[in-house]
């Protein structure tokens, strides 16, 4: 065989090796609404957690009460930060509209959308109108000191039909909306499936973060998908003022 | 006649909608209150709508409340807009009260005098599923 020839062979057996892999993932894509009711293939995600995760119950339609932290060990810090909280600063102009961390967001009782492809994810959340990169090119996330965001820094990977999310560079926020806040150290690894019918996607989030708090703290989120698009949030921090011009 | 009329109901199962303040915190979350009062002034932009409303009591002098929505972006999708409530309409709502015991509430249901509602949180509250599917 010529090397030209070869060259060509190769060429289109790794375009269509590209082409499979690409056809091989699941389409994650679309408009994506939380769900209040877990769904019937809910277990072969939870089942994939480290045994000594913490599973929290307050994904989606669902909150602790104050001083409730779903079975997490709060650091000192974290304790401290808990008794200084006075949640009668939330309704303050000043609090409201503080963006919350992707930690929070993507468990939160609203739609996301999600537009997909090979080397690149992006996931539109209309919660504050929060843009998320996944990077599927294989790139690492930048070093430690690079500057943090409620976004962070994110990389993907598919393992199977799952795809794998690790993200870092986390600027601090509330970590189950109870009085204490994550550190810029946490580190969150997603993990999403969608269902056998296309309608229903599962994620679980893992947090790690030892100077909030101990061992891993999970969560599950459940969307159902919908027909719809991501409207604009603008949050309006004057919101609660009645006399104040729109 | 607007009257206070505090009646209880258990809620079970309600959807907490989480958003920027804890609601488990500053409202009770497992039963409503229903009171009737009318319209003042109405804010709809998120993190939450506002509504403001007076309410006549049984000897005879007026409180003014105060209920708040759950986020507005959700609500548009059922219906809500910023001119759903005016000054002067009347309305009976129904919302989970807040657990200082001031006389704000979180909004739950909406009903007009000509008997149309407008749906907020928990009780009754179509699931996010069923938004435009």
């Amino acid at each position: 065989m010529k090397l030209h020839t070869l060259s060509v062979a190769i060429s289109t057996l790794l375009l269509s090796a590209s082409v499979y892999a690409a056809d091989a993932v699941p389409s994650l894509e679309g408009f994506w609404n939380q769900s209040f009711a877990p769904g019937t293939e809910a277990d072969i995600l939870r089942s994939k957690l480290p045994a000594d995760a913490i599973l929290i119950n307050d994904a989606g339609g669902l909150e602790l009460g104050e001083g409730d932290f779903g079975g997490l060990e709060l650091s000192d810090s974290a304790k401290a930060e808990v008794a200084a909280y006075d949640f009668k600063d939330e309704l303050s102009r000043e609090f409201a509209c503080n963006v919350p961390s992707v930690v929070l967001n993507m468990q939160a009782p609203f739609p996301f959308e999600i537009l997909q492809d090979q080397k690149l994810i992006v996931m539109r959340l209309e919660y504050f109108d929060m843009v998320r990169i996944i990077f599927m090119d294989g790139r690492p996330h930048p070093p430690a000191d690079a500057p943090h965001s409620k976004a962070g820094h994110s990389v993907g990977h598919w393992e199977g039909d799952e795809l794998v999310v690790d993200t870092t560079h986390l600027a601090s926020g509330s970590f189950m909306n109870n009085g204490f806040s994550h550190s810029e150290d946490l580190h969150l690894i997603e993990r999403f499936r969608l269902s056998t019918d296309g309608n229903t996607l599962y994620a679980t989030q893992l947090s790690e973060d030892p100077s909030v708090f101990a061992g891993k703290a999970a969560r599950l989120v459940t969307w159902r998908k919908g027909n719809d698009y991501i409207w604009p949030y603008e949050c309006d921090p004057s919101f609660g003022d009645l006399d104040a011009t729109e | 006649m607007r009257k206070l009329l505090f009646s209880i109901g258990l809620v079970l199962g309600a959807p907490a909608a989480l958003a920027h303040h804890s609601f488990a915190v500053h409202f009770v979350d497992d039963r409503t209150i229903e009171v009737n009062g009318t319209v003042s002034a109405f804010r709809f932009s998120n993190p939450h709508g506002v509504l403001s409303f007076d309410v006549k009591k049984d000897d005879g002098t007026v409180e003014q409340w105060r209920a708040e929505t759950n986020s507005p972006s959700v609500l548009r999708r059922r219906g809500w807009t910023k001119d759903s409530l005016k000054a002067g309409d009347s309305i009976r709502i129904v919302g989970f009260p807040s657990r200082d015991g001031t006389p704000y509430m979180r909004i739950s249901k909406i009903t007009f005098a000509d008997g149309h509602e407008l749906i907020g949180q928990g009780l009754a509250a179509p699931s996010p599923d069923s938004d435009k599917e």
